[in-house]
Parts: C-alpha cells; sequence; structure tokens
C-alpha cells in the first residue's frame, strides 16, 4: 500500500533477497579466492571516503543533510568488486523547535535529536576500465542500518516522547568512478541513492513500512595491496 | 535482455517511489505568531487611574506610563481616541483635561454636576452629563433632548449616565421615582440615523438598579450596568448586560454578582471586557487591578491555546476601585 507517508514492506521478501545477496556475494568472494591464486587482476583493497548524505522525501523536512565516513574492505576480481562496509552519520534536526498544527487555534511543538545511522552493508559493483588509470563502475549496496531516533512533541491533548533504537534495511544503487594514481593509490568519487526501511512487525513500531531516502555523493581514498 | 530490462524497469519504480513526499508536517513560527495573534488578540490603548494618578497602557503585554504625577485624578478617566488627551475628576470634582505629557491643558470648573462624560469620536468634544443636561467642552454634538420614555408623568426624573457611539448613536439612562409606583430605570437609546428610539426596561426579576451606559469604542458594543444598592455617585458594577448593534435587548447578562469595576468596556469582537478585576485564580491577594478579561468559553484541556484574561498585577489595590478606560 502506497501512501503519502510511507511505502510498504513485504518484510519476508526483504530478507530473502538480502539473503540471497549475501549468498551471492559470499559465494563470488570465495569463487574470487579460489581463482586468485591463479588470476593476477584478483587483489584485495581497502578504502575510506566521506560523503554528503541528503535526506529528500518526508526525511528531508526534518532532517538536514550529514556528512557520512565510511571504511570499505574491498576485493576486485577482472571487472567485479565486492565489498564490505561500515559507517556512520547523523543527521541533524533543521530547527531546534518544529511547531504542527493541530487546529484553526491550536499546534504543537516538537523536538527532534540527531538521527544517527550506524551502517553495515556489502557492496558488489561492475568496473568498466576507461584506461588504465580511470574506470567506472556501477553496482548496490545491500545492509542494515543501526539507527537512532528521539522525538518529544507537546500539544494540548498529547505530551509523548519517543527514544527508538531500529534496524533498517538499506539498498543503495551506486555509480562512480576511479583514479588510480599508481599501482597501490586510486582516488575515486561516488554518488549513491539510499533506501531504508524500519524493520520488526508493525503492531509494535508504526513506522514499519515507512521508506526513507537519501542521495550521497562523495571522495574515496583507495589502497590495493 | 530481460534481466536488464526488468532491473532498470524495478529500479525506476523504486526511485519514483522513494521520490514521493508527503505532504509538509510543519508550520513556521510566523504560522505560530498568526494563530497567537488571533487566539491571543493585544489590547490595547487603555487609561486607568491608579493611586490618584492617570495611567496609559498602549499594549496590556507592555509597561504602563504614568501620565499625571500630582495625585490629581480621583475618577472618571477618559482619554482622546488618539490618545492625546486625557480627562478625569479632580479632587475638587471638576473635569481636568491633560496632555499625554500629564500638563494641564484645562480645568472645566463650570460643570458641577458631572456624573458622566467621554470624547466624541473626532476628539473635538468631551461631551459630559452635568445634572440632567448634556454641556460639550468643544463644538456642540447635534443630539436629541434626552426624553423619559416609560417614567410616569409625577415621577422625580434623573439621567444616571450617557454615552454617544462613534456612530453618533446616544443612550443614556433615566430613572424616575413615583411614591406610587416606587423607582423606575430604563436605558434609552435613540439611533444616529433617526431610527425608532429603544427603550429597555430593568427586567423584572433583576434585582439590580440600572445606572451606568457606556458604548465602546468599535463599533456599536455597549454595557449597561447595574448595582446592588443605590448610591450617591459612581459605584462598582454589581452585574452587567452586553448590547451589540443597537439591539432591544442584551446578547449576554452577567447573573451573577460580582464586582465589575466601575467603568467597564465590551468589545464584542475580541470579547474582552476592560475593567478593573479581581484575579479568580488570584484568591489570595484578592486585589482589584486594570484587566481585559475574556468572556468566550473555556476549554477541558488545561494546555488548550485559549485566549487568556490579562491582569495589571503592578496596579493592584485592595480597597477601592480603579477607574478605566479603553480606546
Amino acid at each position: 500500500m502506497l501512501n503519502h507517508y510511507s511505502l510498504a514492506f513485504n518484510w519476508p521478501s526483504i530478507k530473502k533477497l538480502l539473503f540471497a545477496t549475501l549468498a551471492i556475494v559470499f559465494f563470488s568472494c570465495s569463487a574470487v579466492k579460489a581463482q586468485y591464486y591463479n588470476n593476477s587482476d584478483s587483489r584485495y583493497g581497502i578504502s575510506i571516503g566521506t560523503d554528503y548524505d541528503k535526506p529528500v522525501g518526508n526525511l528531508s523536512y526534518t532532517f538536514k543533510p550529514a556528512i557520512n565516513y565510511n571504511l570499505n574492505l574491498l576485493h576486485h576480481y577482472d571487472n567485479f568488486t565486492v565489498s564490505v562496509s561500515a559507517g556512520y552519520h547523523a543527521f541533524k534536526p533543521k530547527l531546534d523547535t518544529f511547531y504542527y498544527q493541530v487546529s484553526d487555534t491550536e499546534y504543537g511543538t516538537a523536538h527532534y535529536e540527531n538521527f544517527t545511522v550506524y551502517s553495515f552493508y556489502l557492496g558488489a559493483t561492475y568496473d568498466l576500465a576507461l584506461s588504465d588509470q580511470l574506470k567506472i563502475y556501477t553496482g548496490i549496496n545491500l545492509g542494515m542500518y543501526y539507527t537512532h531516533f528521539a522525538l518529544q512533541s507537546t500539544d494540548f491533548m498529547i505530551h509523548d516522547t519517543e527514544d527508538l533504537h531500529e534496524q533498517d534495511a538499506y539498498f543503495a544503487p551506486r555509480l562512480g568512478f576511479t583514479y588510480m594514481i599508481n599501482d597501490n593509490i586510486g582516488i575515486g568519487l561516488e554518488g549513491k541513492y539510499n533506501f531504508f526501511a524500519p524493520t520488526g512487525q508493525k503492531q509494535y513500531n508504526d513506522r514499519v513500512g515507512t521508506l526513507y531516502n537519501s542521495y550521497s555523493a562523495g571522495v574515496r581514498l583507495m589502497f590495493n595491496f | 535482455m530481460n534481466r536488464t530490462y526488468y532491473t532498470v524497469i524495478g529500479l525506476i519504480i523504486l526511485f519514483s517511489a522513494g521520490c514521493q513526499k508527503g505532504p509538509y508536517p510543519w508550520i513556521t513560527k510566523k504560522d505560530v505568531q498568526k494563530i497567537d495573534s488571533a487566539v491571543h488578540p493585544a489590547i490595547k490603548n487603555v487609561a486607568f487611574i491608579y493611586n490618584k494618578d492617570v495611567y496609559y497602557v498602549a499594549d496590556m503585554d507592555k509597561p504602563a506610563t504614568r501620565i499625571t504625577t500630582d495625585g490629581s485624578a480621583i475618577g472618571f478617566v477618559k482619554m482622546s481616541h488618539d490618545h492625546s488627551k486625557f480627562a478625569y475628576l479632580n479632587p475638587a470634582n471638576r473635569i481636568q483635561i491633560v496632555d499625554n505629557k500629564g500638563v494641564i491643558i484645562t480645568t472645566l470648573s463650570q460643570y458641577t454636576q458631572v456624573k458622566s462624560f467621554d470624547w466624541s469620536a473626532d476628539d473635538q468634544t468631551l461631551y459630559i452629563l452635568n445634572g440632567n443636561a448634556m454641556a460639550y467642552y468643544g463644538p456642540s454634538l447635534n443630539l436629541p433632548a434626552i426624553s423619559y420614555p416609560g417614567i410616569i408623568n409625577g415621577s422625580t426624573k434623573e439621567v444616571l449616565s450617557a454615552s454617544v457611539s462613534m456612530k453618533g448613536d446616544f443612550a443614556f439612562v433615566v430613572h424616575g421615582y413615583n411614591f406610587f409606583y416606587g423607582d423606575k430605570y430604563e436605558l434609552v437609546i435613540q439611533p444616529a440615523n433617526n431610527g425608532a428610539q429603544i427603550v429597555y426596561g430593568v427586567p423584572a426579576n433583576h434585582s439590580g438598579l440600572m445606572g451606568y451606559v457606556s458604548f465602546s469604542s468599535n463599533n456599536q458594543d455597549m454595557i449597561v450596568g447595574y448595582t446592588e444598592t443605590e448610591h450617591i455617585g459612581p459605584a462598582s458594577q454589581e452585574y452587567i448586560d452586553y448590547f451589540t448593534d443597537l439591539k432591544s435587548y442584551p446578547d449576554l447578562s452577567t447573573s451573577v454578582n460580582t464586582d465589575w469595576g466601575y467603568t467597564p468596556l465590551y468589545n464584542s469582537t475580541l470579547n474582552y471586557i476592560v475593567t478593573a478585576f479581581a484575579d479568580p485564580d488570584d484568591e489570595k491577594s484578592n486585589l482589584i487591578m486594570p484587566a481585559a478579561f475574556y468572556l468566550g468559553p473555556r476549554s477541558d484541556y488545561a494546555d488548550a491555546n485559549i485566549p487568556h484574561s490579562k491582569f495589571l498585577r503592578s496596579y493592584g489595590v485592595s480597597i477601592g476601585s480603579l477607574y478605566t478606560d479603553w480606546k
């Protein structure tokens, strides 16, 4: 069901998809490792990055863009790269106090704390070499967001406090390029469109079924072993 | 090929779904201020007498300005509509007029039986009920002659209070006493457009004695006040009737015996009365102070955003009453 506030998720399907992706990445890593010893194109690497992460959709009404920091373990094989990543960012509220209208004569106030996100995800990209030094790539990330969400809202009828730690399913198509300065060190730019949605049971959390979005763009510094 | 096609379609759907926004949930601080200013209107341009001096407050949420400093004001403050002149009774019961710096403009010593007075709409004339006749400081107003409808011939007759609306409607309270029929009080309204005279008598079940009438400075809102017992000179109103639009009956009558101050004024648009009043939430001090008292309904919710009464607590008195004006 699609409404103004949320996009419903079929959570069992998401879990299946997540499992399938993890399996694919796992087996591709295994396959890559099996061939690594026979193929000089197989290499490991590590990269650090920072992104400008801008909320879009409903999230953008309340939170400002955040700076994301991420660490990525990479495994290159032929034209593919798989990665294991961890990241952190915190969306800060746009205002100290938000106001919402209850009726013609009544309004309420809401105070948000930072919306913090710890992210853990797997990634897979297809790399297309444009030259010896430059390649572009496209792929996806799939994993989890661990978020903290806190809100106090007050109006003439309701005094509400929410302090939630949630797990969100995370998915992001990504596009970028990498420029190798030498055989080991490269720099890159990457853009992503991030989707994340609280998981759990709707009866315990009415935010289950909500789809949040952000897009991010940032730089990477990569070191290949 | 099919796989690529479905992937692209899937991504397009996901992106378009992700880009969807609900309605913006927040309102701005400016919107909040608009709501608040509509719910809590500013009560502006109030004058009052405190400790025998005249004060003026441009906005009841802000500090008052002391106009006179010589302790010469003992009753009935009436300020001009442009807030530049203040008329009041001095200790000799004569009307004294000062400017907004407290400088005396004149003292009207010729009027010795002043019962009520106020400024005309153009501020050029101070009309005065002196004895049972109208007098004018400034150009005369073309008011109809005072009449005593409903007062039986042979009764003693007097005019107790008079007021002229911004449109020129003339209202006055008359009293007649007849040995056989006793006292009779009537409110008489002569509309400015030469319309039919309106006469309103004290309801049969009303125990109060009608003695005060005053139009407000907006439209044709009017208060008629009653005292519990007969007084010589001004008295605090124990009951009041609220009239609007020159109706021949009040829109609202207070049935509870309450001290409504000497000179209450009503604004039906704001639904406030400005008078001297004790804060009902402050039962300890029981001080009477200049107040804008909200007449609308209360809410069941303690935190509801409803208009509230305003009290100038720095000007409370425990004995006696304050005279107020509201323009």
